[in-house]
């Protein structure tokens, strides 16, 4: 019985000592003597040749490109001193991958939130949030997306306006961004829509100290769109636009500039063809 | 053939040309034989001589390049299932994931007939014949070559067929086993059976066999009693008048 | 008749007791085990990653039961010589049919086990109650019985097993690409010749189409599936299905074994 044991745990151990030799020497060969490691090379697939590969696994293609996004920019927060983020690549990957499913609604959002690294990052995803817009029409998200990365990022107030009036009017859109787009309609001077919005606002709020504070803000815009209309009706008239707003009282257009209820004064500028509220100036 | 009873096998001026790569082979040429009701014939010949091509062809799952065959005087049609005969093919292995009775009540099944009774009863009784009634539960995968060339002769004779064709029925099974099949044939052969098979054992083939035939190279050089071949060769040494035969065909 | 359903019956039996079987539902389960942790790298959608997961583990597990069960027991059937004393009483399309029908109880009990796990794996972890994962059950079994049946036909024109797996595979991408290569080669045929053209419309029209059956993104995001394109796509399948089956009967039939 002692013989065959022996013979039976010799080549085992054998084997054992092989092993452990092998994995010595794949250690000592990578530590010492490793590879030319090549850069990583990213490459974007062509959308149609992705659809070929997936065999009708779009979805799990989709998926699987997805992971290697989010991880690729998730490296970025792991390592953001080492880690060199590769925009083109992301955002055309994210390209394939609503390509391949069109009702990822996920990667819409993901493109217009978790992707945005960089400045030029917001021009990159408005054209696959625009994308999933037209997939899905009655989504606020997306346009919402939009307008914040253009407000917060480029400080783009028109843009940012634009869009998020059109998240604004979505179905059971919220009205937690009124504010944000109150102040990009105001910024990009399209008074009638921040008047409407304002209204909004002033029905959804409950509490009376908010309420009045919201009033005053009204009239402001009250003014501020009356003055802008007002600047219109100058241009059609006498075909220029007007160099202060003191012309369009002079014109007869207005009775007076209007009194503002936080003293703010209404002024004119050429260059951006709107009126606008600064503070003002108090002689020392 | 007996008067007014066709023959039960008739392979006239059979031929069969197989299309190689390296040229036409010709392994069946005129092949001429004719097996009686209630008779044993055994086609012996050496290895490659032509007798798996002959039955298959007689089988009907070749086609002849030449020649016909006549079954019950019927002429044979070619892929249709033949239920009255009982084959066992050469080199068979049942199906290795069934039970050794599974295996037998399926060829029970698919045969019809009747032997004893319906199913499981009809399918132990032909166990029972072959000498493995005391394995009905074992897997296939677990029986020796002799066990599952028992099966296999069970499978031919399920569904009591009145015409038995066995390519080397005692293959791999031992002395004791091929003595047992040996006289399972003959009380099948006093039920009128007819009995074609193929085979190069010269010993069983003296014990079995009404007539023999004898086939070289594709060409049948005897057919007729064995002590006619015998007498044709002058020798009682059933394995010497053999060799001659073929070394005079060869030759 | 009878003997159609009894080969069936043992087709599904001896596939059963195949140790393949066992090693089919291991690599499933690992799928499964696959699937639930590339979920977790999903931000939030871990619902849609394991349904598009599993999906695939369906795909792949009923391509390797087509191949495994359907084509290499038919090839280790002859090969035992087996076939012989079966086609010795049945007739070789009743063969044909019996074994068809019993690997596609087989292609579709894989299928249900594989749809049930996912439909359980989806409400435990994703939270998402998917009845229509079953509708992938159906359209998978569709799919691969008609592949199991495109590789009967290559068996009938006595291919061996390593090149029919081959060809099979072929078929499967071929069959899943066709909706692509057609819009990509009818583009290129336009500025070629009208050969070419007829050549790929023919190649589209010969080929199976398992675009027919492809709802797998309908099935992800819930939406109902049409009630004509699903007749049409069965249909579809019920006569190519006719078509292939009869003519690997005709061949069989014609051919020596």
């Amino acid at each position: 019985m002692a013989k065959s044991s022996t013979s039976t745990l010799k080549p085992l151990f054998l084997a054992f000592l092989a092993f452990l030799a092998a994995v010595c020497i794949c250690y000592y060969r990578t530590t010492y003597f490793p590879l030319y490691l090549r850069e990583e090379v990213r490459v974007v697939p062509d959308h149609r040749l992705a659809e070929i590969l997936s065999l009708d696994h779009r979805g799990f293609l989709a998926d699987m490109y997805f992971i290697q996004v989010s991880l690729h920019s998730g490296s970025l927060m792991w390592k953001p001193l080492k880690f060199q983020f590769d925009s083109d690549w992301a955002y055309g990957m994210m390209n394939v991958i609503t390509d391949l499913d069109p009702k990822f609604h996920t990667a819409y959002l993901f493109s217009g939130m978790g992707l945005i690294h960089g400045l030029n990052d917001v021009k990159r995803a408005r054209p696959i949030l625009e994308k999933g817009m037209a997939v899905f029409p009655d989504n606020w998200e997306l346009p919402f997306w939009i307008g914040y990365d253009h407000y917060n990022y480029l400080e783009d107030y028109e843009t940012a306006s634009h869009f998020l009036w059109q998240a604004f009017q979505k179905p059971n859109a919220p009205k937690a961004f009124l504010s944000m787009m109150l102040s990009a309609l105001r910024e990009s001077g399209d008074y009638e829509r921040a008047l409407a919005a304002m209204q909004v606002l002033i029905a959804g709020t409950t509490r009376e100290s908010l309420k009045s504070v919201y009033q005053a803000k009204l009239i402001q815009l009250q003014n501020l769109a009356h003055l802008q209309k007002k600047a219109r009706d100058f241009k059609e008239k006498f075909g220029r636009w007007p160099e202060r707003l003191d012309d369009l009282a002079a014109k007869g257009l207005i009775d007076k500039i209007p009194q503002d209820p936080y003293g703010m004064t209404y002024r004119w500028k050429p260059d951006r063809r709107m009126v606008v509220m600064e503070p003002r100036k108090t002689t020392p | 053939m007996t008067e007014g009873k066709p023959h039960i096998i008739e392979a006239i001026s059979l031929g069969k040309t197989y299309k190689k790569r390296e040229g036409p082979v010709e392994a069946l040429r005129e092949f001429s034989l004719q097996v009686e009701g209630g008779e044993i014939l055994g086609l012996l010949g050496p290895n490659g001589a032509g007798k798996t091509t002959a039955v298959k062809i007689i089988m009907g799952f070749i086609s002849p390049s030449s020649g016909r065959v006549l079954l019950n005087g019927c002429p044979l049609q070619p892929a249709m299932p033949r239920p009255a005969i009982g084959y066992l093919p050469e080199n068979f292995r049942p199906n290795p994931n069934l039970t050794v009775l599974e295996y037998v009540k399926f060829q029970c099944d698919l045969a019809g007939g009747s032997i004893n009774g319906p199913g499981k009863s009809r399918a132990l009784n032909l166990l029972n014949l072959v000498g493995m009634d005391r394995f009905p539960n074992r897997r296939i995968s677990d029986l020796s070559k002799g066990m599952g060339q028992r099966v296999g002769l069970a499978q031919a004779f399920s569904g009591d067929p009145e015409l038995l064709i066995l390519d080397e029925p005692t293959s791999g099974l031992d002395p004791v086993g091929k003595s047992e099949v040996i006289e399972v044939l003959l009380a099948m052969k006093q039920r009128g059976k007819t009995i074609f098979f193929c085979s190069h054992i010269l010993s069983e083939v003296e014990r079995l066999c009404d007539r023999i035939g004898i086939l070289v190279d594709g060409a049948l050089r005897f057919l007729g009693p064995t002590e006619g071949f015998k007498r044709k060769w002058e020798s009682s040494d059933l394995d010497e008048c053999f060799k001659r035969e073929v070394q005079w065909a060869k030759s | 008749m009878g003997k159609i359903i009894t080969i069936s019956l043992v087709t599904l039996r001896e596939s059963l007791r195949n140790r393949l079987f066992i090693g089919l539902l291991i690599f499933l389960l690992l799928f499964f085990v696959f699937s639930v942790y590339v979920s977790t790298l999903s931000l939030g959608t871990v619902a849609r990653f394991i349904e598009n997961t599993g999906m695939v583990g369906i795909s792949l597990i009923c391509l390797a039961v087509s191949i495994l069960f359907g084509l290499f027991t038919l090839y280790q059937e002859k090969e035992r010589n087996e076939l012989y004393v079966i086609l010795n009483r049945v007739p070789r399309s009743s063969y044909l049919i019996g074994r068809f029908l019993g690997t596609s109880c087989i292609i579709a009990l894989f299928a249900l086990f594989a749809g049930a796990g996912i439909f359980f794996l989806t409400w435990s972890f994703g939270g998402h109650y998917t009845p229509g994962l079953f509708w992938a059950v159906y359209w998978a079994v569709l799919e691969f019985t008609m592949l199991t049946a495109i590789g009967y036909l290559y068996y009938a024109l006595a291919i061996s097993f390593p090149l029919n797996s081959l060809m099979v595979l072929c078929t499967y991408l071929v069959g899943h690409s066709m909706n692509e290569a057609i819009q990509s080669f009818m583009g290129l045929g336009r500025f070629g010749s009208l050969w070419h053209l007829y050549l790929v419309k023919a190649i589209s029209v010969l080929f199976p189409n398992f675009d027919m059956f492809d709802y797998r993104l309908a099935i992800v995001h819930d939406e109902a599936i049409p009630w004509t394109q699903f007749g049409l796509s069965t249909l579809y399948w019920f006569c190519y299905l006719l078509a292939v089956l009869a003519l690997t009967s005709t061949i069989m039939n014609r051919k020596d074994m």
